[in-house]
């Protein structure tokens, strides 16, 4: 109970610490469809990327297959709908039309970890380019051998300014779905300016590694099993936990696997059945603690608890398969692009609110273990 | 109030978070060391009790305090380790009587989460390796080497990850640990691992146990030879070991938080559960084969958060929620069947859950009534700065011109007479045999003329100065003994004596020395000063009690004191005070051993001089100002230590602790004259003259702040106290009979003097008191007071009714005027614009005062404003409205009039998750958040965009390492217009552990120079363990750590008082400025609480 776990932290019996990871896990657990929140998409094509801006937990990026590339902002609202629904409208958006606009599909949009100044966008146009947010202007672009499958920073590199690219090898098309089969990894020198744009130059400098996921030889593994092996097929989706101590992967064997960073072993945790999409890289989520994983299963997504396997709950809400989802520690909302060209919010439900519009539909399934609350 | 602030503690933290017990300080010594929160004690058991020895500030909230005695050491060293990942190896410097800091270091990672189950640091038995728990999945290793050295830290992959608890195994050859973990399915299991130090990994250990109680917490490990484990669940304990040895015993439901080992060999074990309950736990055995449990009840303490066993059946028994407690365990139970005696309480705030600030003396002078405590501990405490006189009796007087007490004997402890003198007579009181105070006679004192001295003398024979002659009369006699008159033409004007002595000084500057031998008074020394004199002392301060070799005299004219030796009246010493206001008043005494000189002029200013008592030499002199009218010093003595009270507009009495002079007002308004009047019916009191009175009271303890408890039984104080027109004291709180008992909430009405229940409204059933205010409505002139409640279903997530009750107070009674029914938890209530501003649940709505027709009242919804995720916390100041939020900061609101809305103006866009919020002034916030940190925000009105102005500035930032429940606007401290500290807006806080702080908003100039202060003194005082202050006061949450800004250290900045004289010196020579303006400084800043 939200009033008496606040007395109890009040009293110092309930650990700060406790307290909020309780309140995050209670506010986790009744995620559904946010009846006071939406986005109007700006796409016309499949969401493929959702992220939100690492410095402020603000801005939402999307990319998507029509080539755009659009900013949210998640907490203040354009408008209100009804009195109560907050419309978000992208307040920034560069496709087609924009003179550097990428010609084909965003398949990866990342915010620069440090700074909202900047974004990075990947695109099967070969394009690598990044974005000054404040004038909507490319600063900087990379031509890549082949469709750029994927691209992302380090949001704790202190010493240098690294993008990762996953694209695709014209020599070895077939290698070609695997996000991680080829990667290029390029440096940025960065000039500080007093200003707050920052001016980059960036240039290519690492040599490509390849990315099979390393897999030692965990004992419960018979030998006959091919070791290298983290799927039967392609490699569609890869997620770290935020402690940086596990690895899930998704693969087009319709499989998700938690792997232990450190040993490189499989903790053969056996996530329940799910159907993936094949054809297409996949955005899994991560809630903080970490407790959950939220994996896109065709047009629904799944939650599924990160120890057990066992799936704690499924979203549904959109018409064709979700591509990508980010959970967003802050707020404890979960962010989904599809097929369908939509976003949707999911955000924890709030029994005051609905009761108020007056559909009386309250969430009374949480499965929140009561035990968090207690000593 | 300004963004340039300074924090400083006015209560130190109470609450103990951990205690140990261990020869630190020297081989044969035995030690108690506490840990309270951010503070450790280490206190020396002697034959006589617990004597404290030093008590030391941490820079970090103490995770872990171990005892450990490496190899070939014959004392122990203290590890201590830090929420915030340091951690350090103390020693004992016995020479220097000072902590050594063996090691330090960080062990922070920069990967895995924290964890949720608290630190846990333990080091093994045999001192090969200390074992660390910080992140979910990891342990941390710390080898020793084979000289005690620490070498390098490393990991190890820990599976378990929810690790309940970690202890190292006696007896094994290689380290060992046992896990107590609990699964995905919630079951409880432990589990155990041997430490491979060349491997840097865990081998598994020799034994586990799957499926323990589901409540099973605490792994008590016992030392070899019986070696193995205790389990302590909710419902049963377990011993095992690795002969697979299984013994269990079911308990009477409770849970256990805190033990402490009886015997060295670990055969008995005092278990503290959390309804307060002390438990004797017994491992029977024969040889080393455990054979079975017993538990035995010994009695009730505190709720135990650490108990150490001392020595001799004397336990300490630390808590978190009330007093810590030293008690006793007995051979024989007594009537009640309890084996546990209290020896002695220690005051515990915390935790603080609420507190307001009062004035209930009606002085002027604010006080803090916390509640605090929680469970069976709850209480009411009344929190005053300064040392209250509690009058016993009083008689109208009026024009008192001085006040003197008398012995019948010279050896009577008790004083019998007191001598009160007026303009033109002198009149005796004395205690008659009912012990009352009347009007007697003593022949042969003057009782025509003025008194200016009265003493009882060797020889019981009592000494009595006036103006024209000095008298000596028995005391057993009460004739006239001896008499000396004064020179034709000149009256005596001041006069000072002691048992054997007098000094008198008549006009013209002339000064008479005067000795008692043989019962008569001798003329000795007489000679002639330039100037004439303004006062005199020659109060004893050798070793001889009834001689004084130096006398001090005050002048006119050149405003100076001086030293004269006695009995030749030769000039030792000559001080200049400078200006133009004249010394009243001088004092000799010794406080805790240091001779000190005292000076008091005419404006309210005091001098103090360090006196060295063989020589006469005067150094570290200090001025302070005390009040503004001339103040006249006196010693008096209370619980068998001497303090100095000094009578003036403002009465201060100056005390000495750790051999520094401090100065505590007193809560009386004005004193024109004080003695001590100690008399068998009442010890230790004092008589005091005030304008128009006499009146005789006793004496607080002589310290800082003042505490006076108000325990309210087995109550549970839910909630808070509010107080209104000085009449009462409203509070929430419920009582809980038992775990499966449901709770019952009341809203009880107190007397605001006495404390006592006058009233009581019992909340329905499963309803809870959320929040409480007295206030009053627009067009309606009586007071009120509003609950809010919630109503609390075992089936709900978020409340979603709740109430808002109106409250009268008719004769003492509570009446329900209004109800009003809310669609969720009143967090918070306040009054607003003469209406009443409600935070429920995500809303903020607020409600007019309708009268309606028939005359009755109610309350009507004006307006709301949403979008918050739960808003606990509100505070208002004219139409702004500043809201805190469970996890999204600070946003401010306001109140449109004409549309009869409410909007949100700013926000501020980090996620902190709030515990309090306050206002500072129209533009600045101030709010606390879960991560111990407070920060102030701006709005930023002014702005160009938008998106700037709907920004909430954040410009300071701090980490206080307490968790605040409360901010209010208030001082503990009496307001003196005319002072420059006067000025300053103070806002109080009060924290979980006990911590009454003060955050004061300093003008820039001031803060400029306290910053720079600050920053020198970083380098001249050394945190315990060398941790860094810099990094402890840095702003830190899970997502950033940065430097602390906008706020000053107070409790760093007043330590320089503290310092040597010779450090000062260097501090004020880093800084440029002269020691004695620094001095000055700070000690002002020292009046703020």
């Amino acid at each position: 109970m939200w009033c008496e776990a606040v007395r109890r932290r009040e009293r110092g019996e309930l650990g700060a610490r406790r307290f909020e990871t309780a309140a995050r896990a209670r506010r986790t657990a009744s995620l559904a469809l946010s009846n006071r929140k939406e986005f109007a998409t700006p796409h016309n094509g499949a969401v493929n990327s959702l992220q939100v801006d690492l410095i402020e937990r603000r801005y939402l990026l999307s990319g998507a297959s029509d080539g755009s590339a659009a900013i949210f902002d998640v907490q203040n609202a354009i408008e209100y709908e009804a009195g109560f629904i907050a419309k978000h409208r992208s307040i920034l958006l560069v496709d087609k039309q924009h003179e550097n606009g990428h010609k084909f599909a965003v398949s990866m949009a990342v915010w620069y970890p440090v700074d909202t100044g900047l974004f990075v966008t990947a695109s099967f146009d070969q394009y690598v380019k990044v974005w000054d947010t404040n004038s909507t202007q490319v600063v900087m672009d990379f031509k890549m051998p082949g469709k750029v499958y994927s691209a992302a920073m380090s949001p704790i590199a202190t010493t240098h300014m690294l993008i990762a690219t996953g694209s695709a090898d014209v020599q070895d098309p077939l290698n070609s779905l695997q996000p991680s089969s080829s990667s290029k990894i390029y440096s940025a020198q960065q000039r500080t300016g007093k200003s707050k744009k920052q001016s980059h130059k960036l240039h290519k400098s690492q040599i490509p590694g390849h990315g099979h996921i390393q897999q030692r030889l965990h004992p419960g593994l018979s030998s006959s099993q091919n070791r290298a092996t983290a799927h039967y097929g392609a490699v569609t989706g890869l997620r770290t936990t935020t402690d940086g101590m596990y690895l899930l992967s998704s693969g087009s064997d319709s499989r998700l696997r938690l792997w232990d960073i450190d040993s490189g072993c499989n903790t053969l945790v056996n996530f329940e059945a799910m159907r993936l999409q094949t054809s297409k890289p996949l955005q899994l989520a991560v809630t903080e603690d970490p407790s959950l994983v939220f994996i896109p299963c065709m047009a629904s997504i799944k939650a599924y608890n990160l120890w057990s396997g066992m799936t704690f709950q499924t979203f549904r809400g959109h018409y064709e398969p979700v591509n990508c989802c980010y959970y967003s520690a802050q707020e404890q909302e979960l962010y989904t692009g599809s097929n369908d060209r939509q976003i949707l919010v999911w955000s924890p439900s709030t029994p005051a609110f609905t009761e108020m519009e007056d559909d009386g539909k309250r969430q009374m399934d949480f499965v929140v273990d009561e035990d968090n609350w207690s000593d | 109030m300004s963004v340039w602030n300074y924090v400083v503690t006015a209560h130190k933290p109470t609450s103990v978070t951990h205690s140990c017990v261990g020869n630190f300080t020297g081989p044969n010594q035995l030690n108690l060391i506490v840990a309270k929160c951010t503070r450790i004690e280490i206190h020396l058991l002697t034959p006589q009790g617990l004597q404290p020895m030093i008590d030391v500030p941490i820079y970090g909230r103490i995770a872990t305090l171990e005892l450990f005695r490496p190899h070939n050491e014959t004392q122990d060293f203290l590890f201590i380790a830090t929420e915030r990942y340091k951690f350090c190896v103390l020693q004992w410097d016995g020479e220097k009587s000072e902590l050594l800091t063996r090691a330090m270091g960080d062990v922070s990672d920069r990967i895995g989460r924290p964890t949720d189950n608290g630190q846990i640091g333990i080091i093994d038995p045999d001192c090969r390796l200390i074992g660390l728990h910080l992140y979910d999945g990891l342990f941390k290793v710390i080898p020793f080497d084979n000289k005690g050295q620490l070498k390098e830290a490393f990991n190890i992959r820990l599976e378990e990850l929810q690790v309940l608890d970690i202890k190292f195994l006696y007896g094994c050859v290689k380290p060992t640990i046992v896990v107590l973990y609990q699964d995905n399915k919630d079951a409880r299991h432990v589990k155990t691992y041997e430490v491979a130090l060349k491997d840097k990994d865990f081998v598994e250990g020799p034994w586990s146990q799957n499926n323990l109680d589901n409540g099973a917490g605490l792994l008590i490990p016992v030392p070899a030879p019986l070696g193995g484990v205790i389990i302590i669940g909710e419902e049963t304990i377990v011993y095992c070991n690795a002969n697979s040895t299984f013994r269990a015993i079911p308990i009477k439901q409770s849970i256990i938080r805190a033990y402490g080992r009886v015997d060295p060999d670990g055969s008995r074990y005092l278990l503290g559960d959390n309804a307060g309950i002390l438990h004797l736990l017994v491992l029977t055995h024969e040889r080393e084969r455990v054979t079975g449990l017993k538990i035995e009840y010994l009695g009730e303490t505190s709720i135990a958060s650490s108990i150490s066993y001392l020595d001799n059946g004397v336990v300490y028994v630390g808590s978190r929620f009330g007093d810590s407690q030293l008690v006793k365990l007995n051979l024989q139970a007594d009537p009640n069947g309890s084996y546990v005696e209290v020896l002695e309480r220690y005051v515990n705030l915390g935790p603080i859950v609420d507190f307001c600030v009062v004035d209930l003396d009606r002085q002027g002078q604010g006080q803090v009534v916390t509640c605090s405590g929680a469970f069976k501990d709850g209480s009411l405490r009344v929190v005053r700065n300064g040392i209250g006189i509690n009058e016993q009796a009083s008689v109208e007087l009026q024009g008192i011109k001085g006040l003197w007490s008398l012995k019948s004997s010279f050896n009577d402890p008790y004083d019998m007479y007191l001598v009160v003198s007026f303009i033109s007579e002198t009149r005796f009181l004395a205690m008659n045999m009912e012990d009352e105070l009347e009007e007697t006679e003593i022949e042969g004192f003057d009782a025509q003329t003025q008194t200016l001295f009265c003493q009882n003398a060797i020889n019981d024979l009592l000494i009595q100065v006036t103006a024209n002659s000095v008298r000596l009369v028995s005391c057993t006699s009460r004739e006239l003994v001896d008499q000396w008159n004064a020179p034709e033409g000149f009256s005596v004007n001041v006069a000072s004596a002691n048992a054997s002595q007098v000094l008198l000084a008549t006009g013209g500057g002339h000064l008479v020395y005067l000795e008692i031998k043989d019962s008569k008074l001798v003329e000795v020394k007489h000679i002639q000063l330039e100037h004439e004199i303004s006062c005199v002392d020659l109060n004893p301060i050798g070793e001889n009690p009834q001689y004084s070799s130096l006398a001090a005299v005050g002048m006119w004219t050149d405003i100076s004191v001086r030293i004269l030796s006695l009995p030749d009246l030769e000039l030792i010493r000559k001080e200049n005070l400078g200006g133009e206001i004249v010394p009243r008043s001088v004092l000799l005494c010794t406080l805790e051993g240091v001779s000190y000189l005292l000076c008091a002029l005419g404006d309210g200013h005091l001098f103090s001089f360090l006196l060295n008592a063989s020589t006469g030499e005067l150094t570290d002199r200090k001025k302070v100002s005390l009040g503004t009218q001339p103040i006249s010093l006196r010693t008096f003595s209370s619980k068998g230590t001497t303090h100095v009270f000094a009578s003036s507009d403002r009465p201060t009495v100056i005390y000495s602790s750790n051999k520094k002079l401090l100065y505590s007002n007193v809560n009386l308004k004005e004193v024109n004259h004080m003695c001590p009047f100690n008399t068998a019916a009442i010890p230790d009191s004092l008589a005091i003259a005030k304008e128009g009175e006499l009146s005789i009271g006793t004496i607080d303890d002589i310290q800082k702040l003042h505490i006076r408890t108000i325990p309210l039984n087995e109550q549970h104080v839910a909630f808070a106290i509010r107080n209104v027109q000085d009449t009462s004291v409203l509070q929430l709180q419920h009582n809980q009979t038992s775990i499966e008992e449901s709770e019952t909430h009341f809203v009880r009405l107190l007397d605001h003097q006495t404390f006592e229940f006058l009233s009581i409204y019992q909340l329905d059933q499963y309803e809870h008191g959320c929040s409480i205010i007295s206030c009053s409505f627009s067009d309606d002139n009586n007071v009120y007071y509003c609950v809010g409640t919630a109503y609390v279903l075992p089936e709900e997530n978020e409340p979603s009714k709740g109430r808002i009750l109106v409250f009268a107070v008719e004769d003492g009674r509570l009446q329900l005027i209004v109800e009003k029914e809310t669609k969720g938890a009143v967090y918070s209530l306040n009054a607003f614009n003469g209406k009443l501003l409600a935070a429920i649940n995500q809303k903020i709505q607020l409600y007019k005062w309708m009268l309606r027709e028939d005359g009755s009242h109610e309350l009507q919804s004006e307006c709301g404003h949403h979008g918050h995720i739960l808003a606990l916390y509100t505070q208002t100041r004219g139409d702004f409205i500043v809201v805190g939020d469970l996890m999204k900061s600070i946003s401010l609101l306001v109140y449109k009039h004409e549309e009869s809305a409410i909007e949100e103006l700013a926000r501020d866009y980090n996620a902190n998750w709030m515990s309090a919020v306050e206002m500072l002034d129209d533009e600045i916030y101030i709010g606390a958040e879960n991560n111990y940190n407070i920060f102030t925000v701006r709005k930023n009105s002014d702005a160009a965009t938008d998106e700037e102005r709907g920004r909430l500035e954040v410009v300071g930032e701090y980490h206080l390492g307490e968790f605040v429940n409360r901010l209010r606007h208030g001082s503990l401290v009496m307001r003196l217009p005319d002072s420059e500290m006067g000025q300053i807006p103070t806002v109080i806080f009060g924290t979980i552990n006990g911590v009454i702080g003060i955050i004061a908003s300093l003008p820039h100039e001031q803060y400029v120079f306290l910053e720079k202060l600050q920053s020198t003194l970083v380098k001249f005082i050394k945190g315990v363990g060398n941790l860094s202050h810099e990094q402890w006061r840095s702003f830190h949450n899970d997502k950033k750590t940065s430097e602390a800004r906008n706020f000053l250290d107070g409790d760093l900045i007043e330590s320089f008082l503290d310092l040597s004289r010779n450090k000062m010196e260097e501090v004020a020579k880093g800084m440029g400025v002269p020691v004695e303006e620094l001095s000055k400084r700070v000690e002002e800043l020292t009046r703020l609480h």
